[in-house]
């Protein structure tokens, strides 16, 4: 499952969970959240909602306009 | 230049800590072209622009007669149209203009509209040996000269060798197809100079369109273009690639009818501190927090191993041109802007964006990507344009580069909702990282007024 920790909180690592939610954790405490960052259930009350949108952004591949598309890695 | 616009001087003004973008290109492991050292920082003072400019129908119209109706802009590819009777169709904010190519291959651009009682010529791009009005049959054709007028004895009143359709200016720069709805309009190689020199070493004029998408935004098309004229967004809408991109650090560049914003890969934003390679290389390549990533070999800087793995990768299609290219330009985010909504990326991406309204809804935006790429041999067909459903991300059609749209896009309605809300009168913006967005501004100013 896509995982990824936040900079500015480096013990905060944001997962996608089986229902496709976010579940955030930090040490024995954890959050749930939709995929817009908004709170479902657990401690943890608050969450990125940017990187709840961008870890849980898991694309297929079969509409890609281009194969390279998911490997170019550089924009803002 | 406008007198509005004051230089400032690269060594002593106001600055982010951390590397400069000019020092990082010291590093490079090639020699780096001189666009790249080009400088052009600009004062442009520290004022407010109106809220109105998103939210107010009334400053929509303006904008309309003004700028829209004035200003040298861009409508397709070359290669949309290869053909002698290919046609285009290009809207922009309420009117409708034809691209046709001619049958010995020239470019026209008309109104799209019959000279008899006015119904639209073409709704769809195609292709057709004369334009021949689907209401009562008036015909052109292709190069503007009237053809045919069914039951001519009942039209005395139309000189026919006059009734030819009214020819748009229309300029093609490195295969962009540009028209100016205004028949007085200045010259356009003028309104591209600036721009057209910077991008002399890049030629995307010799690259061809690989993919298209497009996707109507609920939101202003400056709020929406806004959102890609600045990277101090990052820390907040980007979060997960602030280890590998030195976002507050960009080197921003303003002329009179462009500017720049360049951003360096293989660098962490001056926000962080300590941030590891292997971390910096996930982030880079999107991989998960504690997945194994390449070693890099001794000696070799982190921004130089990342620089030649790209060059390996782009032989494979641009050759052994991709010896020629430098660490920058395999590396960094260099975002041009073209007054008002053009944006093609500097070096080797292929990336390009466009922004504009959609029809008359000061509400809503078309927001189009296009990815040129190189070729070998015969040019491939141009992709046709992919329109995106309201509920389809960005991520669906270009991967990597959509998620990340997809993070701006989530911002795009939020800015519109709140302009709508705010108690402020005006849009406050930074000195010099969001100068961009101040020039786009500036020049509103000069089009549109207050
Ligand atoms: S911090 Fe920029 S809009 Fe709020
Ligand atoms: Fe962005």
């Amino acid at each position: 499952m896509p995982s990824i920790k936040h900079p500015f909180d480096p013990e905060s690592l944001y997962q996608v969970d089986e229902e496709g939610n976010i579940r955030v954790s930090n040490g024995n405490q954890w959050g749930v959240f939709t995929r817009e960052g908004r709170h479902l259930s657990g401690d943890i009350r608050h969450a990125d909602p940017q990187l709840c949108v961008w870890v849980g952004n898991n694309p297929g591949q079969e509409n890609q306009l281009r194969s390279t598309a998911v490997t170019a890695k550089r924009t803002l | 230049m406008s007198e509005a616009y004051k230089p400032l001087d690269p060594e002593t003004m106001p600055r982010s800590p951390g590397i400069t973008y000019q020092q990082l290109l010291d590093q490079d492991s090639r020699s780096v072209p001189d666009v790249l050292r080009l400088q052009s920082p600009k004062d442009m003072g520290l004022q407010r622009y109106s809220v109105k400019r998103y939210t107010s129908a009334a400053w929509h119209e303006l904008e309309v007669e003004r700028l829209w109706k004035k200003v040298w802009q861009f409508t397709c590819r070359e290669e949309d149209i290869p053909e002698p009777g290919d046609h285009y169709r290009y809207d922009i904010a309420g009117m409708s203009f034809l691209i046709v190519r001619t049958e010995t291959g020239e470019l026209k651009a008309y109104p799209n509209a019959c000279l008899h009682r006015g119904r639209m010529l073409k709704e769809f791009d195609g292709n057709a040996a004369e334009l021949r009005c689907p209401f009562h049959g008036f015909c052109w054709k292709l190069d503007g000269q009237l053809k045919d007028i069914p039951a001519d004895w009942d039209f005395p009143q139309i000189n026919q060798s006059e009734f030819s359709l009214p020819e748009i200016p229309l300029a093609v720069w490195a295969g962009f197809i540009f028209i100016n709805p205004d028949q007085n309009c200045d010259p356009f190689d003028a309104f591209i100079k600036d721009l057209a020199e910077q991008f002399e070493r890049w030629n995307l004029g010799g690259l061809y369109k690989q993919a298209h998408a497009a996707k109507v935004m609920p939101c202003n098309w400056k709020i929406a273009q806004e959102a890609f004229c600045e990277a101090f967004h990052v820390n907040a809408t980007h979060p997960q690639i602030m280890r590998s991109i030195g976002d507050v650090n960009s080197q921003v560049d303003v002329w009179e009818n462009c500017a720049r914003v360049i951003t360096a890969g293989g660098t962490h934003s001056p926000l962080l501190t300590d941030v590891s390679n292997p971390d910096l290389i996930r982030a880079m390549m999107d991989l998960d927090h504690d997945a194994e990533v390449p070693e890099i070999p001794e000696g070799v800087s982190l921004r130089t191993f990342l620089a030649d793995r790209s060059r390996e990768s782009l032989k494979a299609i641009a050759g052994d041109r991709a010896e020629t290219y430098c660490d920058a330009e395999l590396m960094d985010s260099l975002d041009y802007t073209l007054f008002p909504n053009f944006h093609p990326w500097g070096a080797f991406n292929g990336i390009v964006y466009r922004f504009r309204p959609n029809g008359n809804d000061h509400r809503s935006s078309i927001m189009e990507c296009m990815m040129l790429a190189p070729f070998e041999g015969e040019r491939p067909p141009a992709a046709q344009v992919h329109w995106l459903k309201e509920d389809e991300t960005w991520s669906s059609v270009l991967g990597f580069l959509g998620k990340v749209f997809d993070q701006d896009s989530f911002n795009m309605p939020k800015v519109q909702q709140g302009l709508e809300a705010t108690y402020m009168d005006g849009i406050v913006l930074s000195g010099y990282q969001e100068s961009k967005v101040r020039w786009l501004h500036h020049k509103l100013t000069e089009w549109v007024g207050e």
